[in-house]
């Protein structure tokens, strides 16, 4: 019995630190600081890969935290796993691209109020000889009826992130393809750049967005086919966390970063944002923001 | 019978045997002794044919068997320990019964304590037939009454089988009682040799004297 | 932590279809993995446990390098190797269990050389002793070593099993954690964490945890080790 329990603590034990190394993420902080710090100079973003990864945030965040003085420590994840996190009280201020989900977060109480601020469009990008021949389709909807058609090859993010969600979002409500059944559609379960680079090798479709993408370009003989039909816009909203549900919230810091964003300054870097390495801007502001 | 000469080995530039000529006849019972280092073990071993000589020419019969000072119980009982490498399982009954162990026949080899464990695998050796026994320290777990029992399993072997016996010792007692011929090396040379009374009352050299007499004081 | 534990019990008796395909492709990839790695490692290991040679100590010190070999370098590796426009392309063998296996053996044979090894040197001596001064062949000889080391030898099989069913770098980098096709436990945990379900996530880590314990149990159970030792 003594042996018993003495596996069972040492499993217990095994396990949280199990638990604790789950919720080390990635963070990144800017370092130059000018202005005076404020009180809680501390500000922990929540964010999914593609804002951070496309390289948006690190060319922000320099000139904010210059201005203000606060440091912003950025978590990058899934979007499912950015809103988690928030819940489990480890953010002030969540920036994501998943309308239900932040919906739900907010009818939980945990979020104050969204504000989406930004979008882009998905893009469908495949191989250079398009099997399914779907350049010339009107929307998404078409593209992905084409290609399950045909049964070329589709990889899907598999990970209720944002973009996944999005993706089913297009199949429509009971007419998503099943993973286990159908060949040609392979969940992935994956970032972006992993999906993209698993497209690439299997000469197979992908729904992204733009700025990884671009970002990835030069390593995939991948193609834009498809973009900026309506059922691919994706909006980006800012969602402080609330204070009086999660403890521990840096809720002025929240605020000051929300006003930043919103104001004309960010407005004007976000709008250049991908103009001098692409010759596109990655990020459209919304006009009533 | 056996007949090595100019047998050299050398382990790192040190040599360790060095033994310009030694005849054993069949039948004869010759006891080794020497200070550690003095390449007891080595030349055991070389007769063994676990290691070769560096230098030299060695002639003796291929049916040997060696124990060596270390001895090692496999799993399983007495009984299958002693017949692994061949033997019947009847014969290593009646070895165990003269060796005074058949209460422990059907126990794992590993329960016994370190002189039970040698008399087993000298065990292992006597049920089978061989032309040249060779045994590193066969008594030196052994208690007075354990000695005596190997000693006499031994004898009784030499008999039965009239083969060559050599074995390394650091007991007098069982040079003087149990062997027809004592060599004493030093520094991988014989340094005497000659039937064991006599090698031990009257050493031929110096050197063998002062071992002999720091011999006898140990025991 | 209590709300994992339910999860996982509620998660295996639930018989969840996909779960248990999820099981069924770790342990065709673990088991496939450990067995190669164990037909090439052992010999080796025994090989390097007792014979001498020339540049032995340069050998063993490559082995002992590459048991620390990081699993995403190996993954990357054979990722290279067999990607579509790289040498092995040809082969169509990227996101298959079959890489899995590969980029798993790459990582797990060293492991295997490096602990039978030291365990052969450290324990086969007086083994091949007393085997040799019995006159025993080397046929005979070898399996008496492996006989008499078994619970040693069964403690290599079952790291290298470990390693193979708890390691996520090189399996997730060649393998691609395809739904019904290539996802393992360890994939689909990495996957549960980025979704954000943390705690079903953990609920999955009990699982594997309990799929090695019993592994360990049952091999244990084969090579039993009498009541004396």
């Amino acid at each position: 019995m003594k042996k018993v329990l003495a596996i069972l603590l040492a499993m217990v034990l095994l396990l949280s630190f199990a638990a604790c190394g789950a919720k080390t993420e990635e963070t990144t902080t800017a370092e130059t600081t000018t202005a005076a710090a404020p009180a809680n100079a501390v500000i922990r973003l929540s964010t999914t890969t593609s804002v951070n990864d496309s390289g948006l945030l690190p060319y922000l965040l320099p000139t904010f935290e210059k201005e203000t003085g606060y440091k912003v420590e950025v978590q990058s994840a899934g979007t499912g796993a950015a809103i988690q996190k928030a819940e489990d009280g480890n953010a002030d201020v969540i920036l994501v691209h998943a309308k239900q989900s932040e919906e739900e977060f907010i009818e939980k109480g945990f979020g104050v109020k969204r504000l989406p601020f930004m979008y882009n469009y998905f893009v469908i990008v495949g191989p250079k000889d398009d099997p399914a021949g779907i350049k010339d389709c009107e929307d998404a909807a078409a593209a992905f009826a084409k290609i399950k058609e045909s049964g070329s090859k589709f990889i899907s993010r598999g990970d209720e992130s944002g973009t996944h969600k999005a993706e089913l979002k297009i199949w429509g409500e009971g007419n998503e393809p099943d993973p286990e059944k159908d060949d040609w559609y392979i969940s992935a379960g994956k970032g972006m750049g992993d999906c993209l680079t698993m497209a690439n090798e299997m000469s197979a479709y992908c729904l992204t967005d733009k700025a990884t993408f671009l970002s990835m370009q030069k390593e995939l003989s991948l193609e834009i086919l498809l973009e900026k039909g309506e059922d691919m816009k994706n909006t980006y909203s800012l969602i402080a966390v609330n204070p009086d549900k999660v403890d521990g919230v840096n809720t002025e810091g929240a605020q000051a970063f929300i006003d930043w964003m919103l104001g004309d300054e960010a407005s004007k870097l976000i709008a250049d944002y991908g103009q001098a390495e692409y010759g596109v801007s990655l990020f459209t502001l919304l006009e009533n923001k | 019978m056996i007949k090595l000469e100019n047998v050299k080995k050398r382990y790192a530039e040190r040599t360790v045997l060095d033994i310009p000529l030694l005849s054993i006849a069949q039948g004869e019972i010759v006891a080794f002794a020497g200070a550690n280092g003095s390449g007891k073990t080595t030349l055991l071993r070389l007769l063994a044919g676990l290691i070769q000589a560096d230098e030299g020419s060695a002639q003796l019969p291929a049916e040997r068997l060696y124990m060596p000072q270390q001895c090692y119980a496999f799993r399983g009982d007495l009984v299958k320990n002693i017949t692994l490498g061949g033997g019947d399982a009847a014969k290593a009954r009646q070895l165990l019964e003269a060796l005074e162990l058949s209460a422990l026949a059907d126990k794992p080899a590993r329960s016994l304590s370190g002189g039970e464990l040698q008399r087993l695998a000298l065990c292992r050796l006597l049920v089978r037939d061989c032309r040249v026994l060779l045994l590193d320290e066969p008594t030196a777990a052994c208690d007075a009454r354990g000695a005596e029992l190997v000693l006499h399993a031994i004898q009784a072997y030499r008999e039965a089988h009239d083969c060559a016996v050599l074995m390394t010792t650091h007991s007098p007692v069982l040079a003087a009682k149990g062997a027809d011929r004592l060599i004493i090396l030093n520094s991988g040379k014989p340094e005497a040799d000659g039937e064991p009374r006599e090698v031990l009352l009257h050493p031929a050299t110096e050197w063998a004297k002062s071992f002999i007499a720091g011999w006898k004081i140990e025991c | 932590m209590i709300d994992s534990f339910r999860q996982a019990f509620e998660l295996l008796f639930s018989f969840d279809k996909e779960l248990w395909q999820i099981i069924g492709v770790t342990m065709r990839m673990s088991l496939l993995s450990t067995t190669i790695s164990c037909l090439i490692g052992l010999p080796l290991g025994a090989l390097l446990g007792t014979k001498q040679f020339k540049g032995k100590s340069l050998i063993k010190k490559t082995v002992h390098t590459l048991m620390g070999l990081p699993p995403v370098v190996a993954g990357l590796l054979v990722y290279t190797l067999f990607t579509h426009y790289g040498p092995f392309g040809s082969l169509n063998l990227l996101f298959t269990v079959e890489i899995m296996v590969i980029a798993q053996v790459i990582l797990i044979t060293p492991i295997v050389i490096g602990l039978s090894s030291s365990f052969i040197e450290g324990n086969s001596k007086p083994v091949i002793e007393t085997a040799r001064g019995l006159g025993l062949s080397r046929r005979k000889t070898a399996m008496l070593c492996l006989s008499e080391g078994r619970s040693s030898l069964l403690s290599v099989v079952l790291s290298a099993f470990g390693r193979s069913i708890a390691e996520v770098g090189a399996v997730s980098i060649v393998g691609g954690n395809i739904q019904w096709k290539t996802r393992v436990m360890t994939t689909a945990i990495m996957l549960e964490t980025n979704k954000g379900k943390f705690s079903f996530a953990l609920a999955m880590g009990m699982i594997l945890l309990l799929i090695a314990f019993l592994v360990n149990a049952l091999a244990s159970f084969v090579v039993k080790e009498p009541a004396h030792d």
